[in-house]
């Protein structure tokens, strides 16, 4: 075997992970196995591929899987994975696409919140993995959102469907219809905690996240985000 | 390489430890155990923050750790990913384990991850890139590493050089050491044929640094049963038996419990790490133990 054809030979069982279909000349190169065929053996790296990569994303959806159940979320995740095989080995970062992703798949247009649903998982699960930013308490005319903050915003009650998922509120509490929610996904002290945040406030914030002042008129609404320490001096 | 104190703590005997998940924290912590080390997969500890760093931290204050690495891709023709290679030094200066290993396999293709340990022919011409990936590793983290042996479920017709001669012969091209599998040894021996204890005899006792023990499942495929490397279950009785030839062939080595799917209790994967130490213990005190037997 040359280099060029121990290339040639990943590319092929790449080929085969990827999609299952294990091409002619892999299968040639296979050795005669007695008992389990081949291209059967071949099946379990396509296999491990999609079940562990789905397995270990289906542990950051847990409201989301309350609500889809467990079969249609593996099924998602498993198509997301095939059509976007990670980039890297840490696959703590792997998943940040999943809601785009749910936004143009056909079979998720029944339950049209569940990419916003994720995104807000998302945002939990993104926030437990980075290094807490201090803040200083510098005296500024100039304001910033949080940088240990994400702001999930929803035409769909995302935040009471989550509680919904946790068993903290009861289902027949929440209505589809009832109009959206914003979520401020908040990291302090090492700890993640969800707050609503009103029409007025998620507006300013999301203002302050593309730049760094606020009409005069707002100062009411900044005010209340101060207090929740949702922005910060810039 | 000449024989395995490099990779011995000073002091600890028949050191038996386990796979450190998330849900043991606080036992692992606690340290009403025997376990005299924990290994953890580097890739799980490679984010900027957070809980699973501040706990790796205390107990790698109390106790050695082992970083195991599953997607540096040592086989890959294409040269290890420098970003990749650079977090992995990061975490061993971080934390600055007992142990550090990786696997003989790839995972990773022009620059896609593809999860899983995937086999790759054994010949001249891997091995060279194997030993190259090897040494540019060990370089750059500035450590001797592990490198260990995988379960298969498929040989190549482009093999000529068997496992255990290849695992010696990347040894003494890389001064790497080898961690042997014994749950592998044993599930790709069934699945091809081979006789798990002449693996064994063929291994360069001398080079095995640490020995991984761990379940498996048993598939059935059209009547015919296929074995599959998975972590879920506790240690099968042929396996022990196979971990008892072992040590008492090659003597005291590290000896880990993996056990990544289906996690049971903490004090589940105490007992297990129990009966290894104490099959360790009765190898080293018969008198068929031949240390660092060729």
């Amino acid at each position: 075997m040359e280099r060029h054809e121990f290339k040639q030979f990943q590319d092929q069982l790449t080929d085969s992970v990827l999609t299952g279909n294990p091409k002619q000349a892999l299968v040639e190169g296979l050795e005669d196995a007695s008992g389990v065929p081949s291209d059967k053996r071949l099946q379990i790296h396509h296999n491990n591929f999609r079940e562990t990569l789905a397995d270990g994303l289906r542990g950051i959806f847990p409201a989301l899987e309350a609500f889809v159940g467990v079969v249609f979320l593996k099924g998602a995740l498993s198509e997301f994975c095939v059509k976007n095989p990670p980039r890297n080995a840490a696959l703590f970062g792997y998943g940040s696409t999943f809601a785009d992703f749910l936004d143009g798949h056909a079979a998720s247009e029944q339950v049209p919140y569940a990419s916003d649903v994720v995104r807000l998982e998302w945002a939990i699960h993104e926030l437990q993995l980075v290094d807490e930013q201090a803040l200083t308490s510098t005296v500024s005319n100039e304001w910033r959102v949080n940088p240990n903050t994400r702001i999930i915003r929803s035409d769909y009650p995302i935040l009471s469907l989550w509680s919904v998922a946790n068993g903290q509120l009861p289902p027949e509490a929440v209505h589809l219809d009832q109009g959206g929610q914003t979520v401020a996904v908040c990291l302090v002290n090492g700890e993640v905690t969800l707050l609503a945040l009103s029409t007025e406030e998620s507006e300013i914030a999301e203002r302050l996240s593309t730049q760094l002042s606020a009409d005069k008129s707002a100062e009411e609404v900044l005010t209340l985000l101060k207090e929740k320490n949702i922005i910060v001096p810039a | 390489m000449s024989n395995t104190q490099s990779f011995h703590p000073t002091g600890v005997h028949h050191p038996v430890g386990v796979g450190l998940k998330a849900q043991h924290y606080q036992e692992a912590l606690g340290g009403d155990h025997p376990l005299a080390f924990f290994e953890v997969h580097a890739e799980n500890y490679m984010m900027e923050g957070g809980n699973h760093l501040r706990f790796l931290e205390a107990i790698g204050e109390k106790f050695p750790l082992s970083i195991h690495g599953v997607g540096m891709s040592l086989g890959s023709e294409e040269g290890l990913n420098p970003e990749h290679l650079q977090k992995f030094k990061s975490i061993v200066d971080r934390f600055n384990p007992w142990l550090v290993s990786e696997h003989l396999a790839w995972s990773v293709n022009d620059g896609t991850y593809l999860n899983d340990l995937l086999p790759l022919p054994l010949n001249d011409t891997t091995l060279s890139v194997v030993s190259d990936n090897v040494k540019h590793m060990q370089d750059t983290i500035g450590r001797r590493i592990l490198i260990e042996n995988p379960s298969t479920y498929v040989s190549f017709t482009a093999s000529d050089i068997p496992e255990p001669d290849y695992l010696n012969r990347l040894a003494q091209n890389t001064d790497c050491g080898i961690l042997l599998d014994v749950n592998n040894i044993y599930v790709s021996a069934k699945n091809h044929g081979f006789d798990a204890e002449a693996y064994v005899n063929a291994i360069e006792g001398a080079l095995v640094g640490e020995i991984h023990l761990a379940g498996h499942t048993v598939k059935n495929i059209d009547g015919n049963e296929l074995r599959l490397d998975d972590h879920g279950s506790a240690v099968v009785d042929d396996v022990w038996a196979l971990y008892d030839y072992t040590v008492r062939r090659f003597g005291e080595r590290p000896t880990l419990i993996e056990w990544d799917t289906n996690v049971p209790d903490f004090g589940v994967l105490v007992n297990e790490a129990h009966k290894a130490r104490s099959l360790m213990k009765h190898a080293l005190h018969s008198d068929e133990v031949s240390h660092g037997a060729a």
